[in-house]
């Protein structure tokens, strides 16, 4: 044993320059070369570093693949309804939606993977209030429903509540949010859809309903779509 | 030769950790429910429930009649409506079959809510099957009411598990009602020619009988 560790250090010894024979700058420049390529091999492994896109611009009509959902936003419209037991007035945006997973989805609800919850409207501070999301329902002739069963468009209105100081443009954008699939590990392999992160930011806030502060981290979605609708009053 | 040994026998086991990670059960064989099959027209027989499917319709709409509170409606199918005439009878306790999905090869499909009662906050128009409470020796017909495109109906089958979604305390991530249930498939003998028939062309006007 003791033979054959020398031998080895022989050969060992033999085959490698000695230290200090390597100039110093090769010595750098070999680091350097290593540490590339260990970068560029990870940024390979992980799938390189993936744009997250500039939103396609569209108009009304164009299908959108938000991947959990194919959408065509059809129109908007400024409206007075009877909502939670009072007359409120509201802007609406129509869709189709089709829903080309597996699953029965929803148009809105406390889940990420629901339609309303990936739509945002454009604002621009100058004309009041943001209009504030409190609904989307999916429509066929006078009933009203949540569900978005696989493959089998649904016309869907998302509803803006607007303040009495709000005023709605001639035209409104509305992006569209992209979603991924995530597995979620060994203990529940089901996997979940949310929102493609283009980056994530972590708050510190309080639970309205449980009064428990803490530090929260929330998606900030890759956008695939701004679509310009025109409002009709 | 000892330094190459240890290099492929780390290239070795981190590739083995890399499939060890990547390769494991699917959801359902790990988790599913507990799965007894039948076909229409026979009755089968769970731990807490029996099923038996009787007959399968369908429709473009709807109708319900009007109330004192309500006026008359007429309910449009997206696609069309599958009604699946079904009775139910607890064995040993009260029991919903409250988790019921019409399988279909374009995925699955919820009972639809067109009827209105959701998440349990009002009463729907036609109470379906799943929401009805069953007790032991008194079996109840009633339906369950699926939206599905055309082109799904055939070779759909009905799944229906005696959980329901407040009843699944598993899982670090979500409640699941599937993880461990009674889960009963029934073959309800669509095959094409069947599901031709039965979506060509379906009736308007379907009336949805209330659980008896």
């Amino acid at each position: 044993m003791t033979v054959c560790l020398t031998s080895f250090h022989i050969v060992d010894d033999a085959v490698r320059l000695p230290s200090s024979l390597v100039h110093p700058r090769a010595r750098v420049a070999g680091y350097a070369t290593a540490a590339v390529l260990v970068v560029v091999g990870t940024l390979w492994a992980n799938g390189g570093l993936d744009s997250a896109g500039t939103p396609v611009r569209a108009g009304p009509g164009k299908e959108i693949d938000q991947h959990l959902f194919h959408t065509r936003l059809v129109g908007a419209h400024v409206t007075t309804v009877k909502k939670f037991g009072e007359n409120t007035r509201m802007l609406v945006v129509n869709a189709w939606v089709t829903n080309p997973t597996r699953e029965t989805l929803g148009t809105y609800g406390t889940d990420d993977n629901v339609f309303g919850h990936g739509v945002f409207l454009h604002w621009r501070s100058q004309d009041g209030p943001r209009p504030e999301p409190i609904d989307a329902q999916a429509i066929a002739g006078d009933t009203l429903f949540r569900s978005l069963q696989p493959r089998l468009p649904t016309y869907v209105a998302v509803q803006y509540r607007l303040a009495a100081a709000t005023r709605v443009p001639d035209h409104v954008t509305v992006a569209l949010a992209d979603y991924e699939r995530t597995e979620s590990g060994i203990l529940d392999p089901r996997g979940y859809w949310e929102w493609k992160a283009r980056r994530h930011e972590t708050r510190y806030e309080t639970n309205p309903l449980t009064h428990k502060s803490g530090r929260v981290t929330h998606i900030i979605p890759v956008l695939v779509a701004d679509v310009t609708l025109p409002v009709r009053r | 030769m000892r330094r190459i040994a240890s290099i492929v026998l780390a290239v070795a086991l981190a590739c083995a950790a890399v499939a060890l990670q990547a390769a494991h059960w699917s959801y359902t064989r790990a988790y599913g429910p507990f799965v007894k099959s039948g076909r229409i027209g026979r009755t089968v027989t769970e731990p807490l429930f029996t099923i038996r499917v009787d007959q399968v319709d369908s429709a473009r709409t709807i109708s319900i009649p009007g109330t004192e509170y309500t006026k008359a409606q007429e309910i449009p199918a997206n696609g069309v409506f599958v009604v699946v005439l079904a009775t139910i009878e607890a064995r040993r306790s009260l029991v919903y079959a409250g988790q019921a999905r019409l399988h279909t090869r374009y995925g699955d499909y919820f009972p639809t809510d067109k009827l209105g009662g959701g998440g349990g906050l009002s009463k729907p128009l036609v109470t379906p099957l799943s929401y009805v409470r069953f007790q032991p020796g008194m079996p109840r017909r009633g339906a369950y009411v699926f939206d599905v495109p055309r082109e799904a109906v055939a070779g759909a089958r009905l799944y229906v598990s005696d959980h329901d979604a407040e009843d699944a305390p598993f899982g670090f991530y979500r409640d699941d009602p599937r993880r461990f249930a009674d889960e009963v498939h029934v073959d309800l003998g669509l095959d094409p020619a069947e599901a031709a028939r039965l979506t060509r062309p379906p009736p308007i006007g379907y009336s949805v009988p209330e659980p008896s």
